[in-house]
């Protein structure tokens, strides 16, 4: 885990020019994302990796760009084009080659990594509204072939246990509240242990204390799981618990396209905020815990 | 969708119910599909048995001539009235359509009569009334009469059968012009020449063909044979212009009508699959595949599909059966106003389905072409 921000900055600026670790579980260079549309947006990753249990957090204004780096993380976006693209789950030795998965149009393997590798949490939570909240939460785990019943029932006891939604389990998500809506969004992207966690944005509809506990869940319960999260709002992250990553846009001229790069965050307030201390109720996620929100 | 399904389930079931059992009945009158002779002719039992081996040959019976085919019936306190008489065997198609298969396939006794609508309205007949029959004859300058006891069988209704006739067995047909001819009837105990063995001869005949179009191939069969006939053509062509142009009208209708319920049940398939496109992109971002998602789609909108098919069948059953009952007293000749048979609920139900599964599968194919990540966030 990452001591302090400034001293993070310079450790991923070292990390950006380093080989690529074949632990890393993402690892992507010179990833590349044109977008048509008035003079047009193009956003270039040159260097961006993480590895087991790191948590990331990308900033960046509204419409930077981090959404679409996210989507093309998921595998539900393909980029224009990549050196390295690749995907790494935890606990095994295979690295899954997701330029090439794209430029073969195997979407099978894409859907395959989702279902068993990947947690998204969207912006509004993204619960299916057809499915009572407990239907949501155990639908990834249910959908990953091969994941024990015993790990699923555990793992949602201790995940609806600790995320406080408990009594919220045979309502349906239009019947919940949508800070409610965001902790069982969290569920549902963990309850399937996946490698690598997405969060769009995932407190930009929650009032601050709300969102503070969020942000403490997803800290708290991605202790092995990679976690990336996109924000706008800056203060949130620089904690000293996340790497924090930026997207910053060069508008061109009238007909050039806005480029979009994203670099580590080196642009701290000169008194850097103390680290703030990490979440200290402890999650097992296999046996339940007690809960943040009782 | 409802609300277009159940007009046009409700234009077929009329048009199968009035329109259909109008349409039927009219090409299936027996009337329309009579071919009889014209002038003076002799034909002998031998021409009979071979017309009969014709395959448009529904019926055929002969008849004795028109001269001597008539009776005298006496009812009592009524006046005596002379009738026109025909000879009926079983399976008269003029008979088909009023009478059970048992009175239909009874074969006439001597002394067994049907009488048309009319006549049982002059003399006050009905089904098992016991009459009298009596036959005339002049021989030199004396007038004869014989009788014999007759019971009605049957009363053919008014629109079979317009004018005032007996239908009776050849039998007694043959017996009477016999008798009008002087001679001696044994079986009737009326007096007169003995009769001598000889072939019969028939003047007239009464000849059904099976369809319609069966009646001009044995018009042009019979004038190979030199028999000069009147066929019904004027209204035959009228019955199959009215046939077709209701059946153009009715297709005209449900193309419209028809059209509109699908292309609202198309829209409406259209619809849900866009708006449950973001569950749909959720759902292929927890890796479900396109095809499963495509199934998905598609049985979701045969599910809606067999719900609306059932709302409108049960919508279009409790209207067609409060049209019948309103308009069944007053066109009893019509079974019933509006009716679908089970087959024709069934596919239509069944189209409704396929075309809302199709559209549905068409929507999300089309929709699909979209990257998962737009769809999350476009709606």
């Amino acid at each position: 885990m990452v001591s302090d921000p400034e001293n993070f900055a310079k450790d991923a600026s070292a990390e950006n020019s380093a080989e690529i670790d074949a632990d890393n579980i993402l690892a992507c260079s010179d990833l590349v994302k044109t977008r048509k549309g008035g003079v047009g947006y193009r956003l270039l990753v040159e260097n961006l990796t993480i590895g087991k249990g790191e948590h990331l957090a990308l900033i960046g204004d509204s419409g930077s760009g981090k959404s679409t780096l996210l989507d093309m993380i998921a595998m539900i976006l393909k980029p224009d084009s990549a050196g390295e693209f690749s995907f790494k789950p935890l606990g095994s030795d295979k690295r899954n080659d997701l330029w090439r998965i794209w430029q073969k149009a195997n979407y099978a393997l894409f859907e395959g990594l989702r279902r068993s590798e990947l947690g998204y949490i969207m912006q509004t939570g993204g619960l299916l509204p057809f499915l009572t909240v407990a239907d949501n939460i155990t639908l990834p785990a249910d959908l990953k072939v091969g994941y024990p019943k015993s790990d699923r029932n555990d793992r949602f006891q201790a995940l609806t246990s600790t995320l406080g939604i408990t009594h919220l389990l045979n309502k349906l998500p239009s019947t919940i509240s949508v800070g409610e809506r965001q902790r069982c969004a969290i569920a549902r992207a963990l309850i399937h242990a996946p490698s690598l966690v997405l969060a769009d944005e995932p407190t930009a509809s929650l009032d601050p204390p709300t969102a503070d506990k969020v942000f403490e869940l997803l800290l708290d319960l991605c202790k092995e799981s990679a976690l990336i999260v996109s924000t706008h709002e800056r203060n949130r992250v620089l904690t000293g618990h996340f790497k924090v990553w930026q997207i910053t846009c060069q508008s061109g001229s009238d007909t050039q396209p806005i480029e979009a790069r994203i670099s580590p965050f080196t642009d701290f307030p000169k008194s850097a905020p103390e680290k703030t201390p990490a979440p200290t109720v402890k999650v097992d996620l296999r046996k339940g815990a007690s809960s943040f929100f009782h | 969708m409802i609300a277009f399904m159940v007009p046009m389930l409700t234009v077929l079931g009329i048009k199968d119910g009035i329109v259909g059992t109008l349409t039927r009945r009219l090409l299936e009158n027996p009337r329309n599909r009579e071919i009889s002779p014209i002038g003076t002719r002799s034909f002998r039992p031998d021409f009979f048995d071979k017309l009969k081996t014709h395959p448009d040959v529904e019926f055929l019976i002969p008849e004795t001539r028109e001269i001597s085919a008539t009776i005298n019936l006496i009812v009592q306190d009524r006046p005596a009235l002379d009738i026109d008489i025909y000879s009926s065997a079983p399976g008269d198609p003029l008979l088909s359509e009023t009478f059970d298969p048992q009175t239909l396939n009874h074969q006439l006794g001597l002394n067994e009569i049907y009488v048309s609508q009319s006549v049982a309205e002059k003399l006050g007949l009905e089904a098992g009334t016991e009459l009298i029959g009596r036959v005339g004859r002049t021989r030199g300058t004396r007038a004869e009469y014989s009788r014999l006891p007759l019971k009605v069988m049957g009363v053919i209704p008014i629109h079979i059968t317009p004018k005032d006739n007996v239908f009776c067995s050849l039998d007694l047909m043959r017996m009477i012009e016999d008798y009008r001819s002087g001679y001696a009837i044994p079986e009737l105990g009326w007096p007169g020449q003995e009769r001598v063995e000889f072939v019969p001869l028939y003047s007239r005949f009464r000849l059904y063909a099976k369809d319609l179009d069966g009646v001009e191939r044995l018009r042009l069969h019979l004038l190979d044979e030199n028999v000069e006939t009147l066929t019904q053509a004027a209204q035959i062509k009228l019955v199959k212009d009215l046939d077709h142009s209701f059946t153009v009208v009715f297709l005209a209708l449900f193309v419209v009508v028809g059209g509109g319920a699908f292309a609202s049940a198309a829209s409406g398939s259209i619809d849900q699959v866009v708006k449950t496109r973001r569950s749909l992109a959720v759902l292929a971002l927890l890796g479900i595949s396109k095809f499963k998602l495509l199934i998905f789609t598609m049985f979701q909108a045969a599910l809606t599909g067999l719900l609306a098919a059932l709302g409108a069948e049960v919508l279009f059953l409790l209207l067609a059966k409060t049209l019948n009952a309103y308009f069944g007293g007053n066109m009893s000749a019509i079974d019933e106003v509006c009716s679908l048979s089970a087959f024709k609920l069934a596919a239509a139900g069944l189209i409704l389905i396929l075309f809302m599964t199709t559209a549905s599968g068409c929507a999300y194919t089309s929709l699909s072409d979209i990257e998962p990540s737009e769809g999350m966030r476009d709606v």
